[in-house]
This record gives structure tokens, C-alpha cells and sequence, in this order.
């Protein structure tokens, strides 16, 4: 026992001695049963002038301060160092339930007064076997090769058990123990399937603390750490971890009493010891992610640069995007910076510096976009847009950083005096597929399932146009038939009307009254073509009758026979002193004529429609 | 968090009474308006609104179809594309778009070759919508109708013989575009297609849950639905297979 606290006690000097000057730190286990006796430290690293330790009220004082001191000299590469530590140690006992403090001692050093850290220690009721003075006593009443699964076991503990996608959840392996350690075998590590993990360093050595558990004081070291970061929507269930752990216990064989006096009569034990398995519940980041998002969540910043503003053709130019902050920074794409066209994109450079700390990852990542413009003149890069998942506004977050204009000259050594022409023509380039855009002009909206087609106004329609149809048809074939009746009269009566007028003519011609003899005449015949060729008298005139007597299939003698006639007549009226003979062969001439007429104009009358 | 909800329900509150009393051609003004601002889940709420109140014309499915896509809910943009699209089915936008569309959904299907001739006559068919082939009947029906008068009335056999010639393929023309209007209205009263809104629906040998599994259809995929039977319907896709489908796992365009 003796020899432990010895040994402790060394270490922990050796471990303070490397301390800064003029230091004090107090030194008490955190958790202590009722009735137990511990020590109480204070370490200094010099020699003090004076040191006031602070009323300890709370618990007996058993023994103490006794001072000791320790120096060690340090020589590398002939370089001496050298470290004092003064010590001054209390045994104490815990009398009385509950949670105390002892206050900072103070200590003066070199004329500077140094204050130390208060402390707090609980004490608890403890287990079954008070009045021992160490916990691990316990271990002397237990069977080593049946030892309770309490008194030594493992956990696997995170510090939240739900979490966004993306979220860092800490998890931690951890050994309790209420019985001496001698190692570990065969440890098996969880598998964290559905995360991505990454291992907090931590020390070396397992340093055990103590800490109190429903009553009972157990050791519990940190075997390591981890971040997790939930790769997907479920309930994530995270293995157990399973350790084999060699122990020290009393054993089962009798021992002489010697053995037991020298803190001897133990022996190593082995027992596998299995976590209890663990969910974590992973929440799915909200729908509403931007298109820009790519997967970031924490808190970050952008900052995007060119590395220069004015360049020439086919000259490089990168443009450096650091994204930096804490979050699942290993985890996030490269977002996408939108050249102008005409610039030659290379694959993107990317490097992190990346940091992992106690609850978090945080450091910077480093995006060089390299391009190449292939044409001169003023272009801009467009802002990055970069989009994280706000952890605690629990909402998405969009980052835009400035534009970044950028003047291209032409390339004097290429271009100068060489002319292309249509060598390096380009196919339109398709870069992105979207529908097109919305219809702005509207037509008329219209109920559903309501279509011309079958509307009452459109077979409304129908019928009014077979009715007009139907109408028009009516009336136009009634005057029609009224029409061809008036001419079929007026044709029939032609040649007697004729007939009729030439029988006066020819009373006309014995009284030789010759005005009315040519006027007769003048009448028979002009009466007699009205008529047969069923043109009102009105707009007879002899062109007109030439055209229609030849239309007629009538005789181009006959007509030059009808105009003389026409003209002898109306050249008589003006002139009517005329020899019989003259009125006579007249006379004839128009009977002939009327007759050659209506053979012709007869028989042209069957052609008629 | 609680006073976010209250303020977000009495704006969606606020909305939807000012939606009800407006004007749809103003709602559609204010929806193109945050289509173009972006706010595509606005811009839904006012389309679907005119479409609720029974209206309806290609533009507005067209741009309601575009307002899903850019919210990625395919099935519902294609929806509306294919409603568009049977509305005016010679508008090469909404054409573009509904086959932009299709590319992003799950299943591909052989589609079975038709005969050449069918397919003219629909490819002939889709030149013009339901009403405009309507009108074009109406006008070459007026037309025979007064050529059939210049054909009775005319004294020249050469107008006669032009008008009856014409007359007869006018009444032609009035015939095939009077019958592709109605088969065009039947196409959208009918409702005889509809497209998969379940993401994973499996096709039964029979209209019930017992049925063996035939096939697998994801959203967005086209179906032409044969007959119902309770909740059920039977479905056939492009490649000429037929299944049971449940009801709801689909909508009709």
C-alpha cells in the first residue's frame, strides 16, 4: 500500500516538475467515500517565502502539511535544465456527506503572490464496505475469478443522442473500474457504420478520474475518442466494443500471512468485457436546401480571390475559394465556380488544414480553380455561392463572395499577323439542360372540359349556315325561275311582236307616211333582239347587240346586215325624204333578216342552260 | 419556434382568403411573377388556385409543370406537361419540356413501335388542338356550302366543275378535322392516361394485395388505364404490359 502511494506520489512530483516558474496547483481526488482518508496536494514550482494554506473545515484534518521537496536536472545536448517542486501534502478524511470546497491556498514566490485552484470534492455515503481508506480495497473481498459485472465494465457514451446529417456527435469509450488494472488484450473497436469518424487524440497512458456512480466511486479512464458525423437519415446503431482487460484480484488459493503483508497474494484475471450497444437518431437536413448547397454543415466562411485581375490569353489564372470554419469540413464538395465562357477549366486543386478538436472539427479548406482563357476581353467571375447547414439557427445558410472581374488581353505573339479563319470554330455548347421558361402571354382560360366542338354555340353555328344555305338557295332559284320565265315569254313573242310591227311598216309604206314607216322598222328590229336576246331596251346599243348576236353563233353578214338597217333607219328619221323604192327594198331587207334571225337565235336557244 | 408557426399559418391564412377572392387572370400575373423571382412554392399555390377554380388553358399547365420541376417533384410536372400537351399538342415548348421532364424519371420502357400510319395520322392529328381543328371544320364547312351555291347557280361549266372540285375536298377537310377535334376532346375528357405519383408501386396479376407481383413502376412513369375495379385499376404501360395498380398511387392527367 505503502509503496503505491510512494510510487504515486513520485509520479505525479515528476509529472509537475516540469511546471512553469511560480505555479501552484492544488491537487485532491474529485470524489471520495465517506470516511475515507485521502491527500490533499499542493505543488509549487519554487521555494515559497510564505505559503497559507486555506481553512479546511470541512474535513479532519489528519495529518499534514508536511513539505517535501524535489529538484531534477535535466541535460540535453549540454543543455542544463533544472526544476524544483515543493510540495506540501494533507492527509484528510471525509466525515460528512456532500459536495465541498476548499479554497485556493496562496502562496508567495519571489515577491509575486500565486494563488492555486480551489477545489471541489464530493463525498459520497460509498459502498457497502465503508471505513476503508481506498476504494480499490474493495477488491480485497472480492473473488478474482467471479468478479461482479459492476465493479468492471466499459461504455460507449456520445454526447447527444440525436443529431442533424452532418452533425458532429462525440463519443467516447470509457472503462469504469473498481479493481487494479494490470492491461488490456484484444480490444475491438466499434465500427461506426453510417458515420464518418475521426479519432481525437488522446494521451498515451489512460490517466484515470475518479467519479461517482449511484453511491459508488469507480476509476474511469477514457480509452479514446471519436467524432461522428452521420452520414444518413436513420437510427444509426453503433456496435458494441468489446475489450479484454487483465485485472488484478485477490486469489482464490490460501496464502500465508507474509504474502498479504507485502500487498502480495494477487493475481492477474481476465475478463472480456462487452458496451452495451448505442442508437443515435439521425434527423435529415430540412427539404429546402439551396442548389448550392453541397453537403456543408456547421458554421463556416468563405473567401474567394484571383490570384491576378489582368492577364493575357492562354496565361493561367486560379482562383483560390477557402471555405473555413468548424463543421464536417473533410466532408464538403467542391462548390461550383461559374466561368465565363471562353475560359478552360482544369480539374480543381483541393487542400485542408484541418484541426480536430475536442467537440468539433475546424480548420480551412482550399479550392484552386485553374483556368485558361482562350479569348481576349473584360469578363467577371460570377460570385461562389456556398451554402451550410446552420446548426444552431437549424436553417440553411447562403455565402456569396464578391465578383471578380477579370481583364484578358489578347495574346500579342499569337495572334500578330496570322489571320484564322474558321479553323477553330466551335460547336455551340450545350453547358446545362433546364426547361424553358414559363409562357407569358396568356390565352383565355377557359372551364375545364369545355371545347369548342361540342359547345351549343358552335353546332348553333352549323345550323345557321345550312339555313342561310338552304335559304339563299330558295329565293335565288325562285328569281331565277321567274327570270328564265319573263324570257322565255318575251323570246316566244319576239318574232311576232316583230311581225306585228313590220305589218304596220308595211301600212306605213302604202300611205308613204315614211317617218313612221322607219320608225317601224327601227322598232321591229331593235324590239325584236331586246327580246330574243333578253336585254332590257334600255341599255341596248349596236356594239352591245354586235357582241351578243356573235356570242349567238350568228352570221357576220347577218350583223353588218342589222347595223346597216339599224343605221339606215335612224339616219332616215333625220332625213325622211326617201324614194318608195328605197323604203321597199328596206322593207325586204328587214323581213329577210328577222326570219335569218330567228332561225339562228332559235335554234342557240337550246343551248341555253 | 411556436411564434414562427402562428406567424407562417396566418400569412398562409392570409393568402389563401386574399387567393379565393382574386382574379384568376391576376393570380396567374402575380404567379409568373414569383416563378420569376424564384419562389417557385408561391408561385404553385396561385397556379393551383386557378386551376381549383375550374379554369384551365395549356399556358397555365405548362407553367404550373415548370414550377414543379424546379421544386423536383417530377410526377407532378410531368403531369401538367402532359395536360398541357393534350390541350395544345403542337406547342414545341411544352413538347421540350415534357421530355426533359421524362428524363428524370426511374423507368425506362420499351415503347412499342406503332404502325406508320397511326402515327402520321396522330402526328397530323397534334398539328392543331381540339378548337383550332373546330374552327378549321366550321370554315371549310361554310366554304362547301358556298361553292355547293356557285356549283347549282353558276352558268360557266368551267366554275362549275372548280367549285365542285373544290367542294369535295373541302367537305374532305371539314370530315377529318371535325373528326380529330372530337377524338381531341375525348382525349382530355376521357382521362384515360395518368402518371405514377407513388414513388415505388409494384403491378399485381390481379386487383388485389394477394396478386403476384408483375412489375415494378416508380414516379412520373406514363400508364393508360383500362378499367377500375374498387380500388383498384388495371394499367397498361408503353411496352404493352398490364398490371393492377392501386388507385391511389396515381393521378389522371
Amino acid at each position: 500500500m505503502i509503496r503505491k502511494l510512494l510510487i504515486i506520489a513520485l509520479v505525479f512530483i515528476s509529472s509537475v516538475a516540469v511546471a512553469q516558474n511560480a505555479a501552484i496547483e492544488a491537487y485532491a481526488p474529485n470524489v471520495v467515500e465517506l470516511g475515507e482518508q485521502f491527500r490533499l496536494t499542493y505543488t509549487l514550482t519554487a521555494r515559497p517565502t510564505s505559503f497559507n494554506p486555506p481553512a479546511i473545515a470541512d474535513f479532519d484534518v489528519i495529518a499534514g502539511p508536511s513539505t517535501s521537496s524535489s529538484t531534477s536536472i535535466e541535460m540535453i545536448n549540454g543543455k542544463v535544465t533544472q526544476t524544483q517542486s515543493y510540495t506540501y501534502t494533507y492527509i484528510l478524511e471525509a466525515t460528512k456527506e456532500g459536495k465541498f470546497t476548499i479554497d485556493a491556498a496562496e502562496a508567495t514566490i519571489n515577491d509575486d503572490k500565486i494563488k492555486s485552484n480551489s477545489l471541489s470534492i464530493e463525498v459520497v455515503k460509498g459502498s457497502t464496505n465503508t471505513r476503508q481508506n481506498n476504494p480499490q480495497s474493495t477488491k480485497q473481498q472480492i473473488n478474482g475469478a467471479e468478479l461482479p459485472n459492476d465493479e468492471l465494465f466499459v461504455t460507449v457514451e456520445t454526447n447527444k443522442k440525436t443529431a442533424y446529417v452532418g452533425e458532429p456527435i462525440e463519443a467516447t469509450i470509457k472503462i469504469y473500474t473498481r479493481v487494479g488494472i494490470a492491461g488490456f488484450e484484444e480490444a475491438k473497436f466499434p465500427t461506426f457504420d453510417g458515420f464518418w469518424s475521426q479519432e481525437i487524440a488522446t494521451e498515451q497512458n489512460i490517466s484515470f478520474q475518479r467519479t461517482n456512480i449511484n453511491g459508488k466511486i469507480y476509476n474511469v479512464g477514457v480509452i479514446r475518442k471519436y467524432l461522428l458525423f452521420p452520414q444518413q437519415k436513420d437510427k444509426l446503431e453503433i456496435p458494441p466494443f468489446e475489450l479484454v482487460v487483465v485485472y488484478q484480484a485477490r486469489t482464490s488459493r490460501s496464502q500465508s500471512i507474509f504474502d498479504e503483508f507485502f500487498g502480495g497474494g494477487f493475481e492477474n484475471y481476465r475478463k472480456r468485457l462487452v458496451s452495451k450497444p448505442l442508437a443515435v437518431n439521425v434527423k435529415q437536413l430540412p427539404n429546402n436546401a439551396p442548389e448550392s448547397f453541397i453537403g456543408a454543415v456547421g458554421a463556416y466562411k468563405i473567401d474567394a480571390s484571383t490570384d491576378k485581375t489582368k492577364l493575357k490569353t492562354n496565361e493561367a489564372v486560379t482562383v483560390k475559394l477557402k471555405i473555413s470554419g468548424t463543421g464536417n469540413l473533410k466532408l464538403i464538395g467542391t462548390p461550383k465556380v461559374e466561368f465565363p465562357a471562353g475560359f478552360e477549366l482544369f480539374d480543381p486543386k483541393v487542400s485542408d488544414n484541418i484541426n480536430t478538436t475536442a467537440n468539433n472539427i475546424s480548420g480551412a479548406k482550399t479550392i484552386e480553380y485553374i483556368a485558361i482563357p482562350r479569348s481576349a476581353g473584360t469578363f467577371e467571375i460570377p460570385p461562389v455561392e456556398f451554402t451550410y447547414f446552420d446548426l444552431k439557427k437549424e436553417s440553411y445558410v447562403t455565402l456569396r463572395s464578391k465578383a471578380m472581374p477579370i481583364e484578358v488581353l489578347a495574346d500579342s505573339t499569337v495572334a500578330s499577323g496570322v489571320m484564322i479563319t474558321g479553323y477553330n470554330k466551335e460547336d455551340v455548347k450545350f453547358i446545362g439542360k433546364d426547361i424553358r421558361f414559363i409562357k407569358t402571354s396568356h390565352s383565355k382560360l377557359r372551364p375545364i372540359n369545355s371545347f369548342v366542338v361540342t359547345s351549343g354555340v358552335y353546332v348553333f353555328i352549323y345550323i345557321i349556315l345550312i339555313i342561310a344555305f338552304l335559304a339563299f338557295w330558295y329565293l335565288y332559284s325562285k328569281h331565277r325561275e321567274q327570270m328564265t320565265d319573263l324570257s322565255i315569254v318575251r323570246t316566244r313573242k319576239a318574232n311576232k311582236t316583230a311581225q306585228k310591227r313590220l305589218k304596220e311598216a308595211s301600212i306605213m309604206l302604202n300611205q308613204d307616211n315614211a317617218e313612221k314607216f322607219y320608225e317601224e322598222i327601227h322598232k321591229a328590229l331593235w324590239g325584236y333582239t331586246a327580246d330574243k336576246l333578253s336585254i332590257p331596251i334600255s341599255s341596248l346599243n349596236s356594239d352591245r347587240v354586235k357582241d351578243e348576236l356573235a356570242s349567238r353563233g350568228v352570221d357576220g353578214i347577218d350583223i353588218q346586215e342589222f347595223i346597216r338597217i339599224i343605221d339606215e333607219c335612224e339616219f332616215a328619221r333625220f332625213a325622211p325624204n326617201r324614194e318608195h323604192s328605197q323604203m321597199d327594198a328596206l322593207y325586204e331587207a328587214t323581213y329577210t333578216l328577222i326570219s335569218k334571225l330567228e332561225q339562228t337565235l332559235g335554234k342557240a336557244k337550246s343551248n341555253l342552260w | 419556434m411556436t411564434k414562427r408557426i402562428f406567424i407562417t399559418f396566418t400569412l398562409i391564412g392570409a393568402t389563401l382568403g386574399s387567393l379565393l377572392a382574386q382574379k384568376p387572370q391576376m393570380l396567374i400575373e402575380k404567379a409568373d411573377k414569383l416563378y420569376t423571382e424564384g419562389k417557385y412554392q408561391d408561385a404553385i399555390s396561385n397556379y393551383e388556385a386557378v386551376v381549383g377554380q375550374g379554369l384551365q388553358n395549356a399556358e397555365l399547365y405548362y407553367n404550373l409543370g415548370n414550377a414543379y420541376f424546379k421544386i423536383k417533384n417530377i410526377p407532378a410536372a410531368i403531369l401538367n406537361f402532359e395536360r398541357a400537351h393534350l390541350l395544345n399538342p403542337d406547342d414545341e415548348d411544352i413538347q421540350f419540356n415534357l421530355d426533359l421532364a421524362r428524363t428524370y424519371t426511374v423507368d425506362k420502357i420499351e415503347v412499342l413501335p406503332e404502325f406508320f400510319l397511326v402515327s402520321f395520322v396522330k402526328g397530323f392529328r397534334n398539328w392543331f388542338s381540339s378548337n383550332s381543328w373546330a374552327y378549321i371544320a366550321l370554315i371549310s364547312f361554310a366554304l362547301v356550302l358556298s361553292l355547293a351555291l356557285f356549283f347549282w347557280f353558276s352558268r360557266s361549266f368551267e366554275i362549275r366543275r372548280y367549285a365542285f372540285g373544290v367542294a369535295v375536298f373541302l367537305s374532305m377537310i371539314f370530315v377529318v378535322s371535325l373528326v380529330f377535334s372530337i377524338n381531341q376532346k375525348n382525349q382530355v375528357v376521357k382521362r384515360n392516361s395518368a402518371i405514377v405519383f407513388a414513388p415505388v408501386v409494384s403491378a399485381k396479376s390481379s386487383p388485389d394485395e394477394s396478386g403476384k407481383d408483375l412489375f415494378i413502376l416508380h414516379a412520373g412513369t406514363k400508364v393508360e388505364l383500362i378499367r377500375p375495379v374498387g380500388e383498384w385499376c388495371e394499367v397498361k404501360i408503353a411496352d404493352g404490359n398490364k398490371g393492377w395498380i392501386p388507385k391511389t398511387s396515381f393521378q389522371k392527367i
